[in-house]
């Protein structure tokens, strides 16, 4: 879990901070003002290349992968036009504080950190799908260098966990953990089915969960049952799989927080924070009250996650949706550019009405703007 | 300029001929409303256009927003409010629009501004709901003319952005109305 994070010279950013909470933290801001450089670089300090050996040229390669510097040197990324290094530092809810600092010409960082336990990673979540591209960029041999020519270590990543082994019997896992059992029947249901690991592909298993026969269940079963939660297991629709590709790709994302939840790359309370970018592209508009609500029960179970977000639907869900009763705690991040320095700065609210600025709402009272206009012409002008 | 106070907030209508509360309920003034009907907080006239303007100053917005309902319980109170502000405001331009009519002042065209508490995104949404319900802009083939030219829907900072000319501002206390808003 990350608690802080500093950037200075740093690529979109001449000197900014911010604050997480430990629960839903939303980044808003205009194309440009630094979203996803932003959640890279939360990636990059939690990563394993942040820590241990030769951390210096280990994370200034994975600061290069990640951002693909013209120079190809971790150098590239200082921010033109400042003086001084580039840093950048984080604090981590284990006590650790990692900082990296470089200069303009440098092919290594000077990363230190100070004690404390080292923090798990994180994981992101880019903006286009990955499920589908899984077989390609953890194949036997991989031609790495062209890999990494198309695709920046945010998806290398993220491939990665998903490939990983794990207890993939989902089923198993949605009865023995109530955690998962309120968050992957909704999360299957959603998209009608389950992605599954085969022969190092993503296939879809249409189906539904459904609650358990009661008549199936003994007795005990039942004081169980009032007890605890609701029974829930997964029936097949059909028994022909579907190669990923032929999915919706809206689906697949979905699909691929089912896939890091059932192999345990995602795990409530252990993991690093949960970086997604953009959550809603190619997503159906009515998917995103359940996803929301996936993401908020993911963080009651002591999960962080950090999104950044274009979408008024989304933002919007999560503000309908909080329980603050439940303890869900939801900060908004709006990043914009200062209208006179031009420097990226953030301002911070719990309160989603006072965003500001608001591009998202800006982009509706534009409409409202040009309705007025088409109308009214030069009244009150 | 012509200074209005209706509902907590202070107009300042710097190119008006006349503005005033419409819906007075103060029998003792000129403006007073005396009819059955609903009426607009506010009708401004200017040289080539009247404005009936109608303000909802609202705590809770999400109250409204249907869509984002999160059972179907809360969705159906704010389907119930949604529909009720819209009928409100729909209700409220006819009415005031038909006194107008017997008052014969409906010689200029007519624009209806609701300023409603809500975001842009709140109100685009309000704004599509009204013009399908009201014959704003448009008119049946019997009809010879259209009832109003154009209905609109801003917040307070729209507004004022929108509207230089006409700023608004909140009155802190619930004072009496001033001298200068009565209708001169």
């Amino acid at each position: 879990m990350i608690s802080k994070l500093y950037l200075k010279n740093f690529i979109a950013f001449t000197d900014l901070s911010i604050d997480f909470s430990p629960g839903i933290n939303i980044v808003i801001g205009e194309n440009g003002t630094g979203k996803t450089q932003l959640l890279k670089a939360i990636l990059a300090l939690s990563s394993a290349e942040a820590h241990g050996a030769q951390t210096d040229e280990q994370l200034a390669r994975k600061l290069c992968r990640l951002y693909h510097p013209l120079s190809g040197q971790v150098g590239g990324l200082r921010r033109t036009g400042t003086r001084g290094k580039s840093v950048l530092n984080g604090t981590f809810a284990s006590g650790q504080v990692i900082t990296a600092k470089f200069y303009g010409k440098d092919t290594a960082a000077k990363v230190t950190a100070t004690s404390g336990d080292v923090p798990a990673p994180a994981i992101f979540i880019p903006t286009k799908e990955v499920l589908s591209l899984v077989r390609g960029l953890t194949a036997e041999q991989p031609d790495l260098p062209t890999i990494e020519r198309i695709f920046d270590d945010g998806y290398l990543d993220l491939a990665n966990q998903l490939a990983k082994e794990g207890a993939s019997d989902l089923d198993a896992k949605v009865q023995l953990d109530p955690r998962f059992a309120s968050i992957v029947p909704r999360l299957t249901n959603l998209i009608d089915g389950q992605y599954l690991l085969e022969n190092g592909r993503f296939v879809f298993e249409a189906g539904r969960y459904v609650e358990k026969d009661t008549a199936t269940r003994s007795k005990a079963q039942h004081a169980q049952m009032y007890q605890d939660s609701t029974e829930w297991k997964f029936v097949p629709s059909s028994k022909q799989h579907l190669s990923s590709g032929m999915t919706a790709e809206g689906f697949r994302k979905i699909g691929v927080l089912q896939r890091l939840l059932s192999n345990g790359s995602l795990n409530p309370g252990t993991t690093g924070p949960l970086l997604w970018d953009e959550p809603e592209s190619n997503l159906n508009p009515k998917l995103m009250k359940d996803l929301v609500q996936v993401l908020l029960e993911l963080a009651r179970n002591g999960q962080q996650i950090i999104l950044a977000t274009h979408d008024y639907v989304l933002l919007k869900w999560f503000d309908l949706l909080m329980d603050k009763g439940k303890g869900d705690q939801v900060r908004f991040f709006s990043l914009y550019r200062d209208s006179s320095t031009r420097d990226v700065k953030v301002s911070t609210t719990d309160d989603y009405l006072q965003i500001a600025p608001n591009p998202i709402d800006d982009a509706f009272g534009y409409l409202i703007n040009q309705e007025i206009e088409n109308d009214m012409g030069e009244l009150g002008k | 300029m012509k200074v209005v106070v209706a509902d907590g907030f202070e107009f300042r209508f710097s190119d008006a001929i006349d503005a005033y509360v419409f819906d007075e309920k103060d029998s003792s003034k000129p403006t007073f409303h005396g009819a059955p009907m609903k009426g607009v907080d506010i009708v401004a006239e200017f040289d080539d256009a009247y404005v009936y303007i109608e303000l909802k100053d609202y705590d809770d917005p999400s109250a409204y927003d249907v869509v984002k309902a999160s059972s179907d319980d809360e969705r159906k109170a704010r389907l119930d409010s949604f529909k009720w502000l819209k009928n409100y405001l729909k209700y409220k331009f006819r009415d005031s629009h038909l006194y107008r009519y017997a008052e014969g002042k409906v010689d200029k065209p007519v624009h209806y501004v609701c300023v409603l508490t809500f975001d842009n995104a709140l109100n685009s949404r309000m704004l599509n709901e009204l013009k399908r319900e009201l014959p704003i802009g448009k008119k049946p083939k019997r009809w010879t003319h259209a009832l109003a030219k154009s209905c609109q829907v801003v917040n307070l900072d729209k507004w004022n952005e929108v509207f230089p000319k006409w700023p608004v501002s909140r009155v802190i206390t619930a004072a009496p109305i001033p001298e200068e808003a009565e209708h001169a």
